[in-house]
């Protein structure tokens, strides 16, 4: 209690603190900044701006791990394109640029929207609600687990039939997710079945694509200009996967692959976690089950994620006004190295409507995710309790022949989850066990009374247990099987101990 | 490889499933939940869910007899049996594959034993003495948001358990939405214990910068669809939508599904499936129907072998008792992986089940040391024309 106390005092004397200096807003009057530090200390901080096209954005974004260093991960994010073809050409809405999910395209919340959340204004409407979400769980091994926290940003802004519910989602462990809600109602319907979906009214909703484009300014540590983009793939090679890393040199556009199960890294050219390992976040388009291949007046969906030096003028992933017009565009050799780098990244959801979307059409939702690799040197999450000794379960005697084929699964578990060292003494000769997973296997040679020992060791502390094997030697043409057959029934009888125990053996055939 | 694997040990708790198998298997028209196995949410628009639940030695904890009631609508059955029927892991530096479900199983002692702070203001479920199954309720955001104010917020009930095999830790997790939406999917933590000696296929991690062995998870997952009252009268439509030569239109080409189907994705024909009822509609005479929402793509590989139950996303097959398992699947007298259950039996209108591979990549950071920071893989089953209009 006393303890618990303490924290609570030493917790809100250096919010204080924190407030009276560190937390105070540096790059934006204080009702543009967002300030949240989730209960179990880690942070985020960043600055809002509302714009006409792009609705809110976000600039100077900062995260400061539990008990860890404030970091700088973006200079700043934005929505860079809604792009709508429909199925039959009959329009094709470049929404972000054309119309704009900011100004009077955007919704006065109510709070009801925002449960538990609080509503932030501009120019006297609140049009951000600001939530802070217990997650179910985000990390788990044995009994050291915890249920974690995210920070959501959302506003809501009609276009057209459309609303769209931009969120950003910002995690205790670093994580970004952008998500892009759609709802409100169909926009167009026809008559042509082949074009959508036969609605019970008997109209035609019509199918269509929306194209979600974010643009994502990485400052990472703040330092503009020493961060480079690589493409990490990994390459089937005789039944291995070889791990390629290939940092791009100049402005690039490219496409995810599944077969090498491709994904893209930011990373700071000088800056180290405390392992020594370059700061870094991953970039993960998960949801490309829906792609858009478009004609070749947008060639702008022909790739997935792209790279660019950071243009004020580059905005929109399409129709863009001034400089170029489209990504495909921006991307004309410039050199990244020793640049501002900007990522983007378009994530596709195709919409064949359905008679549940009439007369409201529930938000359908996609997503990309921005993970930290080696931003930290650790979980920080995870606390570091006094260590639990691991335990082991009981082993019952045993009878083999040699020439038996032997796998053997030792259960050990430990509940602070850490990992776990396997040392046996006095196997049967012939067999062995894999230090790490605790399996024993191999084929028994030599008759003999062996009393087995096995230690598992959780780096601290160990815990054993022993057993005696018998090994009888195989009569003359009798198979592996039969020894698998006698210690089969061996086991029936003494199957309640072994409950904790697995036992394969292999019957060559 | 050829080795056939007999499994002995566990011999009472075995003997014991072995006889619950045999009648959990069979899965019956008139279904009946073992007592105080069923889980069923009424949402204050009326809107409902009810299901049973109950836990196997392979496949941990497995869903069955799910209906949805939409709000003032009829409830109907959408599935007889979910279930996790593989996970296979391949390592990056080629050591040797793990069969999880099948080697060592997501129930008996891998199933773990749930506190209330990983279910919060939920309900734990009793499995054997122990609380291994939370079944919890919340609020869930926008369901829609349309103008002059209208809007609503949705609720959903999610069942949750997890199990550890050798320190890796499995979440699984299925969330009913009171609009009939299903999200299902597994979520990995845990221990990466594994490490290697090949620079390539490995990530260095803590201040020893041991190498973590980066890897593939190919969850394999089940999914006996009983659309409506009957269970052998359901229909799988493949439906794509194929780009003009200039690609400024597509055309929607709906194919009827009559024998058994291993499918691939073509993200660029937008292809979908949806399982729908032969003789049932909603009030506006449209069959009723779910559909499989399958986005995860990027790191869709088809595996590091030449293994055919890797070499495609979906498998459309009937219903066959002894096909249980998407790989190593031991009953003598089936196929022993998906790719040989595909055996052109007839698939229309019959009793169908979908297996859908969904495959992860890892490549391991110094966050996961440790525990591993959760990822998911979830994929969505979406109701179709289940009900004539927006019934919230």
């Amino acid at each position: 209690m006393n303890k618990l106390l303490i924290k609570i005092v030493l917790l809100f004397t250096l919010s204080l603190l924190g407030f009276s200096h560190a937390n105070a807003a540096e790059n934006c009057g204080d009702e543009f900044y967002v300030n949240e530090i989730f209960p179990n200390g880690a942070r985020w901080d960043m600055c809002w701006e509302h714009k006409d096209r792009e609705g809110i954005i976000f600039k100077s974004i900062y995260f400061t791990p539990k008990n860890g260093t404030r970091r700088m991960v973006l200079n700043q994010v934005a929505i860079a394109q809604i792009h709508v073809p429909y199925d039959d050409n009959g329009t094709r809405f470049h929404d972000l640029s054309d119309l704009g999910i900011g100004g009077l395209n955007m919704l006065e919340l109510q709070s009801d929207e925002c449960p538990d959340g609080s509503l932030i204004p501009f120019s006297g409407k609140n049009v951000l609600c600001k939530q802070t979400t217990k997650q179910d769980i985000s990390f788990k091994s044995g009994t050291n687990t915890e249920n974690g926290y995210y920070l959501s940003l959302f506003s809501v802004s009609p276009v057209g039939a459309y609303y769209y519910i931009p969120t950003w989602k910002f995690f205790d462990n670093g994580k970004i997710e952008p998500w892009m809600g759609a709802t409100g109602a169909l926009q167009r319907f026809g008559t042509d079945d082949s074009t959508g979906w036969l609605l019970a009214d008997n109209r035609v909703g019509i199918a269509h694509l929306h194209n979600f484009f974010w643009k994502l300014d990485f400052d990472l540590n703040k330092t503009y200009l020493d961060d480079a983009v690589e493409e990490i793939n990994f390459n089937l090679v005789n039944g291995k996967r070889e791990r390629s890393i290939i940092p791009f040199s100049t402005e690039a556009a490219r496409k995810v692959n599944p077969e090498t199960m491709r994904h893209w890294r930011v990373r700071d050219k000088s800056a180290k976690n405390e392992n020594g390992h370059s700061i870094s976040y991953d970039v993960i388009l998960s949801e490309m089950g829906h792609q858009d291949i478009g004609p070749a007046s947008e060639p702008f969906t022909h790739n997935d994620f792209f790279v660019t030096t950071q243009n004020d003028n580059e905005r929109f992933a399409s129709h863009n006004t001034s400089g170029g017009t489209n990504l495909d565009e921006f991307v004309n050799g410039e050199s990244i190295v020793d640049n501002d780098i900007v990522v983007w990244a378009g994530v596709t959801f195709y919409h064949m409507p359905r008679s549940e979307d009439s007369p409201h059409m529930d938000a359908h939702w996609s997503h990309l995710k921005i993970v930290p690799r080696d931003w930290n040197a650790s979980n920080t999450l995870s606390d570091d309790v006094t260590n639990n000794a691991p335990t082991i379960a009981t082993v019952a005697n045993l009878n083999s022949q040699t020439s038996d084929s032997i796998t053997l699964n030792i259960q050990a578990s430990d509940s602070d989850g850490d990992s776990l060292i396997y040392n046996v003494s006095n196997l049967p000769t012939g067999l062995s066990i894999n230090t790490s997973s605790g399996v024993i296997s191999g084929v028994i040679s030599t008759a003999g009374t062996y009393l087995v020992q096995i230690t598992v060791s959780d780096g601290q502390q160990s815990a054993s247990t022993q057993f005696n094997w018998v090994v009888s030697a195989a009569s003359t043409g009798s198979s592996s099987g039969g020894g698998s057959l006698s210690i089969m029934l061996l086991f029936s009888l003494l199957g309640l101990i072994l409950f904790n125990v697995f036992f394969r053996f292999k019957n060559n055939d | 490889m050829s080795n056939k694997i007999i499994k002995a040990g566990f011999a009472l708790f075995t003997l014991s499933s072995l006889l619950f198998a045999s009648s959990s298997f069979a899965r019956p028209n008139t279904f009946s939940c073992a007592a105080g196995n069923t889980i069923s949410k009424t949402f204050s628009s009326g809107a409902a869910w009810d299901l049973c639940w109950e836990v196997r030695d392979e496949e941990g904890v497995v869903l069955s007899d799910i209906h949805y009631k939409a709000a003032n609508s009829t409830r109907r059955k959408v599935i007889g049996e979910m279930s996790l029927s593989q996970i296979q892991t391949e390592y990056d530096d080629d050591s040797a594959d793990q069969f999880l479900v099948t080697d060592f199983g997501l129930g008996g002692n891998s199933l773990q034993t749930l506190n209330t702070s990983m279910c919060e203001g939920g309900q734990l479920h009793e499995y054997a003495g122990r609380n291994v199954l939370c079944e919890v309720s919340s609020a869930n955001g926008y369901i829609y948001r349309y103008r002059d104010n209208i809007r609503r917020q949705g609720s959903k009930l999610e069942i949750l358990s997890a199990s550890n095999i050798n320190s890796r830790e499995f979440i699984i997790r299925s969330t009913f939405l009171e609009n009939g939406t299903i999200e299902t999917g597994v979520g990995i933590t845990g221990q990466f214990t594994k490490t290697t000696t090949d620079s390539n296929a490995g990530w260095p991690v803590t201040s020893q910068n041991k190498l973590s062995t980066s890897f593939t998870d190919h969850f394999f997952w089940r999914l006996d669809f009983d659309i409506g009252s009957s269970n052998s009268n359901d229909v799988v439509e493949q439906i794509k939508s194929v780009p003009s030569s200039d690609r400024l239109t597509k055309t929607k080409q709906t194919q009827t599904i009559s024998s058994e189907l291993a499918a691939s994705f073509t993200p660029a024909d937008k292809k979908f499936w949806r399982i729908k009822d032969q003789s049932e509609t909603n009030n506006a005479n449209q069959p009723v129907s779910y559909e499989m929402v399958l986005l995860n793509y990027a790191q869709q590989s088809k595996g590091n072998s030449s293994s055919p139950w890797l070499k495609n996303d979906v498998y459309i097959t009937a219903y066959n008792a002894c096909e249980r398992f998407a790989v190593n699947n031991t009953a003598s007298s089936c196929g022993s992986n998906v790719s040989e259950f595909v055996n052109s039996q007839n698939t229309n209108a019959k009793d169908i089940v979908v297996w859908y591979r969904m495959a992860h990549h890892t490549l391991p950071r110094d966050e996961d040391f440790s525990p591993v920071a959760v990822q998911w893989s979830n994929f969505i089953l979406l109701p179709r024309d289940w009900t004539s209009i927006n019934r919230l």
